[in-house]
């Protein structure tokens, strides 16, 4: 399964981007400086100094932008990995048992799914005053799992008629032994790539979130979100936009991070729908 | 007669719809009633002034528990919100500047502004996106691979970030030099998107000629008439009317956000329709009708009506993103909708407006649906005429 993942040249290049991206989070949000040192040189334009320039209370816009990524990324993996298991949890089940189950199940779904998610987290980020991380990564992981569960489900019942679980059932294994030695490991890739996905989708959204303020408190926590917020509620320019500095660098990386999950993903789906396939 | 009419698929498909979408109002109704009496920090609380001494909170809390019929049990509660729902009654706007107007009042007011941009941007933008995702699967080779890549792209980046960049190049009082630049890569883009995916033959090129120049044209106008407005619906000056003016200052207005939500979602359609024809295009009844030595132009009016049902069935979730993206688009914008509503609203902590704001927007993405679902049952054959598949 890995050995044909790595001859598609599409999933390669969107691997290594986000690796790329990842690494510059994490290993750039340890050389940079504190990205929240405050100092009295506002709004600067790069310089040899500061390498992108300062911000709205004189930090270092460079260490922002490292551990704004590094945050962000957290918060994405912390929603997207809740919302791939509510996903499996709630489109596995319920198509794996079959019956009412499925019916109850898929009808919640479908229910949800009607939803907007983004005016529906508006609403409730507003409610919530004290707004962490965690909590805002909770929140989107519960909001964002109803697309991931319809796929899992069309796949469980795929899965679910194919001739080795039949066999397995025959041979009197329990429902829990088939799931994690039969199930599992054939769902494993699609389960990765609904995360990866899940991860992708929370991070476009909490920066969002966090560029209209209801993201983490923007004064403590450094998201991508978070730099875009305080451009846009700048003191120190009338017109926010003329700080190109601070904002254009945290969108590019969004668009890089985003555009390279999107190429791994069509990558890993034309090798595992069969229905793409061209490796 | 009326027998058959009740058995008809179609209506029997409306009729299910119908019941789905009812019971989805109904549950996201309850939601929202539900929210402000369970979710932590209490909307009354919030509105007393910091400063209050003990015994006035008390009382304050009591009297405004009292007002808003929060010291009845739940369940009445629940009854007299619903009663007051039907009668269109969604509470009275506490925040300043709207002086106690019934909420209703206040978001019908702003509503036709965000479906001003939502509409037009879901309907261009799947027509539009889905014929270049088409065309891009008909040509071979680089010119494809650089169409998918372009929709990739407008179609990833984040939204209202694109946003913050159109208005650092257009709307800014930046040297008319960068605004050009910046205009000839967006339009550019654009033209080199059409032309790649288009050109097959001489009208067709003339076609994309003619509106490659209406925008170069436009553009230049633009450019010309001083610099894009940086937010608002109308100028602050202009007492907005029926007439010329108010209109071109609307559209002037309109411009940035439209376009900002109109790339990105094009950009959107574009990528999936790309793969979803090259599939088609590699399919067992496509290859056979090559073989039998069907015209080009047929075998690809077969394989698009097979590649649009799938697009199709995107528009629902499509319309939900939309709804979201306008919202915050219209902060970015200062667009005078429902978005802007609710980011006031939830500044000034008015929970009767921000629970109106979601009402209102939770019943247009429903009707929405709907009415995309009917619109997916008249295109599918095998609903619209009864004859199963």
């Amino acid at each position: 399964m890995f050995e044909l993942l790595v001859r598609s040249r599409k999933f390669i290049i969107g691997a290594a981007v986000l690796l790329a991206v990842i690494l510059f989070g994490i290993i750039g949000s340890m050389l940079t400086r504190d990205p929240l040192a405050y100092s009295t040189r506002f709004v600067e334009p790069p310089s040899s100094e500061f390498l992108l320039g300062t911000g709205n209370f004189g930090e270092d816009v460079l260490a922002q932008l490292c551990t704004g990524t590094r945050n962000s990324l957290m918060i994405g993996a912390i929603a997207g990995g809740l919302a791939t298991l509510l996903a499996v949890l709630v489109g596995g089940i319920g198509p794996y048992k079959g019956g009412l189950m499925d019916e109850t199940s898929n009808a919640f779904t479908n229910v949800i799914m009607v939803f907007p998610m983004l005016p529906l987290l508006i609403l409730l980020a507003a409610i919530l005053q004290q707004r962490s991380m965690f909590l805002v990564a909770a929140l989107i992981g519960v909001l964002s799992w109803p697309w991931a569960a319809r796929c899992i489900r069309s796949q469980v019942l795929t899965l679910k008629e194919r001739e080795f679980i039949d066999v397995a059932r025959m041979s009197g294994m329990k429902d829990r032994k088939i799931v994690v030695t039969e199930i599992m490991p054939n769902m494993l890739a699609y389960i990765i790539i609904v995360f990866v996905v899940s991860l992708s989708i929370a991070v476009l959204t909490e920066a969002g979130l966090s560029m209209i303020g209801l993201g983490p408190d923007p004064s403590t926590n450094v998201t991508l979100g978070s730099i875009l917020y305080w451009v846009m509620n700048s003191t120190h320019a009338a017109l926010p936009w003329i700080l190109w500095w601070c904002f254009i660098p945290p969108g590019l990386i969004l668009t890089i991070f985003l555009v390279a999950v999107f190429v791994m993903h069509a990558g890993m789906d034309e090798v595992f729908n069969p229905r793409l396939r061209r490796v | 007669m009326m027998k058959r009419l009740f058995t008809h698929p179609f209506i029997k498909f409306v009729g299910k719809k119908a019941v789905f979408y009812l019971f989805v109002a109904f549950i996201s109704l309850t939601f929202i009633f539900l929210i402000p009496r369970l979710m932590p920090g209490n909307p009354v609380d919030q509105m007393i002034p910091p400063g209050t001494t003990d015994e006035g909170r008390l009382r304050l809390k009591a009297e405004l528990e009292r007002y808003f019929g929060l010291d009845k049990p739940l369940l009445e509660q629940y009854v007299s919100f619903w009663a007051n729902l039907l009668r269109g009654n969604l509470g009275y706007a506490m925040m300043r500047g709207y002086n106690f107007i019934p909420v209703a009042t206040v978001v019908m007011e702003k509503l036709p502004y965000t479906l001003a941009l939502v509409i037009p941007v879901l309907l261009i933008s799947f027509f539009v996106g889905n014929w270049v995702g088409a065309r891009a699967a008909y040509v071979k080779g680089k010119r494809s691979e650089a169409v998918y890549f372009t929709s990739v792209f407008a179609s990833q980046m984040p939204f209202y970030w694109f946003a913050m960049v159109l208005l650092f190049l257009l709307a800014v009082n930046v040297s008319n030099l960068v605004k050009l630049a910046a205009l000839g890569i967006i339009g550019g883009v654009m033209v080199v998107l059409f032309l790649l995916a288009v050109i097959s033959g001489p009208v067709k090129l003339a076609v994309t000629g003619i509106i490659g120049g209406v925008m170069v044209v436009l553009f230049l106008l633009a450019v010309n008439a001083g610099s894009f407005p940086t937010g608002g619906t109308f100028s602050p000056r202009l007492i907005p009317g029926w007439n010329l003016t108010s209109f071109i200052d609307a559209l002037r207005h309109y411009a940035l956000p439209f376009l900002t939500l109109l790339i990105i979602t094009t950009g959107g359609w574009a990528s999936g329709m790309r793969s979803m024809t090259l599939y088609e295009l590699d399919s067992g009844y496509i290859l056979y009708a090559k073989q039998l030595g069907f015209r080009k132009k047929k075998l690809a009016s077969y394989a698009q009506r097979n590649a649009i049902l799938p697009q199709f069935t995107g528009l629902n979730i499509n319309l939900n993103n939309l709804i979201g993206m306008t919202m915050i688009i219209e902060m970015v914008f200062m667009w005078d909708g429902l978005g802007l509503l609710a980011l006031d609203a939830v500044q000034a902590r008015d929970y009767s407006m921000m629970l109106g704001t979601f009402l209102v927007t939770m019943v247009v993405v429903i009707l929405g649906n709907f009415l995309v679902d009917i619109a997916y049952a008249f295109l599918d054959p095998r609903i619209r005429t009864g004859r199963g598949g």
